[in-house]
């Protein structure tokens, strides 16, 4: 088991699916955990189901979007913590509709979190790790793999999370500017499924009652693992490149897809041919 | 060579090198140009500057948006708002763009989008961090709109070139200074390779890539 005793994390959106997850897997790592988001029955389940396993963390409420708020969070974490190692750029939305139904404002909204936000989270952990760790520490950008591969549906997306992926790369050439050794890596999951394999609300809103159950079927035949993945598959991926195990990983693009973008489906179906 | 001839060409972007260059490469083509600038962020000014564009020659048949921002700033020293705000000189005008391209073509008959951006959508730089996360958007989206295109069988391809380091014009476009590994490549270079993929040898390619760098992203 990789050890992350002695380090303080902070993950984003730690209130729901895939940051509850890696704030779990982090903790049970042995990393010291601050979590934020703006739900607080959802930081109230993550907390329960921590204790439950015997695991702790702190929750403070933050809107990524804000400068102000992760001023907020990095003095409290240097107050209480006192030293920051890992951020976890983990909140994230995704709206998926044709070109033709997107507006301005759906792109503003996915560009505020995807983007603006992971953008706040990188300078103030910069700052925050160069006051307190000596310039050293890991952040992940949690992307999606729209940014690796094309998909219908996702003009806006797409321009948001190319951007999340994108930045986590070029804040790795930044990372070692000015005596600092930050790394910075962006992480793109699959199809990720919490409970057995129930279509998520937004597949549901996208295709429909049954396209949605097709959607998860095609989904998992597609899928050279042979089934979906669990936010939990993203929070050990996370633990590893929190870790001293990935001291020169960084500015990488890492796909957890139980192989589906190596593969001839990527994000979709096929195309059909326009001949 | 007037393989464009009686074609029209809308082209965004005329105020950097690539996009003067598109100009000159298209009207060389034979092909009518239609240079098109819109900086707005109403949806109806966006709607209505396009159909303008469509009714001056009652046709369009190649949208090329080379709108471009180069801004080098590092990480610590820029505010959320200086950082979105060049993210959405690219971001947001190439998605806004696109969107009313694929809109018009629509109408008109089908046609090719052309999204010119920059090779810094695959290989990173220090201190250009808005443009390489918009790079990558751009590059993203173009894909995404070519598959939906595709899927709807509505006669659009829809590409990406993806411009190298290019001097001259580092207000707009990465040079030396960015990109000290890369060959220099020039605007009419990049040109001719959106020139390309307006043409018919180009017909069956969609959502692809092209880079224009002297081999640089090979390495």
């Amino acid at each position: 088991m990789i050890s992350l005793a002695g380090k303080v994390a902070l993950v984003t959106g730690g209130t729901a699916g895939l940051g509850r997850a890696t704030v779990q897997s982090l903790a049970e790592a042995g990393a010291a955990v601050v979590f934020t988001g703006r739900n607080a029955a959802g930081a109230d389940e993550t907390l329960r189901r921590l204790r439950a396993a015997g695991l702790a963390a702190r929750f403070l409420p933050q809107d990524v979007t804000r400068d102000e708020d992760w001023r907020r969070v990095m003095a409290d974490i240097m107050a209480r913590e006192a030293r920051l190692d890992v951020l976890v750029n983990n909140s994230g939305v995704s709206r998926l509709k044709p070109l033709a139904d997107l507006t301005l404002a759906d792109l503003r909204f996915l560009t505020g979190v995807n983007v603006r936000g992971m953008f706040l989270g990188i300078k103030h952990g910069f700052a925050a790790m160069e006051l307190s760790a000596g310039g050293r520490g890991s952040i992940v950008n949690i992307s999606a793999l729209n940014a690796l591969r094309g998909s219908p549906n996702s003009t806006a997306y797409a321009i948001a999370k190319g951007g999340t992926t994108n930045l986590a790369r070029a804040a790795a050439q930044e990372g070692r500017q000015q005596g600092r050794a930050i790394r910075v890596n962006a992480v793109h999951p699959g199809v990720l499924f919490e409970e057995g394999d129930k279509p998520s609300p937004g597949a549901i809103a996208l295709y429909g009652e049954e396209g949605a159950k097709q959607f998860v079927r095609r989904n998992i035949e597609t899928t050279p693992m042979g089934r979906l993945g669990h936010p939990r598959d993203i929070g050990s991926t996370v633990v590893f490149l929190a870790s001293d195990l990935s001291l020169q990983v960084t500015g990488t693009e890492i796909t957890v897809d139980g192989g589906r973008s190596a593969g001839e489906f990527g994000t979709h179906h096929g195309v059909p041919s326009q001949r | 060579m007037n393989r464009l001839r009686g074609k029209v060409a809308v082209i965004l972007g005329g105020e950097n090198s690539v996009g003067r260059a598109a100009v000159a490469a298209f009207t060389a083509a034979g092909a009518h140009v239609v240079p098109l600038a819109v900086a707005s962020d109403d949806e109806a000014i966006w709607e209505r500057s396009f159909a303008q564009a469509a009714a001056r020659h009652g046709r369009v048949d190649f949208v090329i948006n080379a709108t471009h921002s180069c801004l080098r700033k590092s990480i610590g020293d820029l505010s959320a708002d200086d950082f979105m705000g060049e993210f959405n000189r690219i971001g947001e005008s190439s998605w806004l763009a696109q969107k009313y391209a694929v809109l018009t073509l629509r109408r008109t008959g089908g046609g090719v989008i052309v999204n010119v951006t920059s090779v810094l959508a695959r290989v990173a730089a220090p201190d250009c961090a808005a443009l390489c996360a918009a790079a990558r958007g751009v590059l993203m989206s173009t894909k995404s709109a070519a598959l939906e295109c595709a899927r709807a069988k509505d006669d659009i391809i829809v590409s990406a070139v993806l411009a190298g380091r290019i001097e001259g014009d580092p207000q707009h476009w990465p040079d030396g200074s960015l990109l000290p590994a890369a060959p220099t490549v020039t605007p009419d270079d990049v040109a001719q390779g959106v020139l390309f993929l307006a043409t018919d040898g180009a017909a069956y390619m969609t959502g692809v890539e092209l880079p224009v760098d002297g081999g640089f992203l090979a390495t």
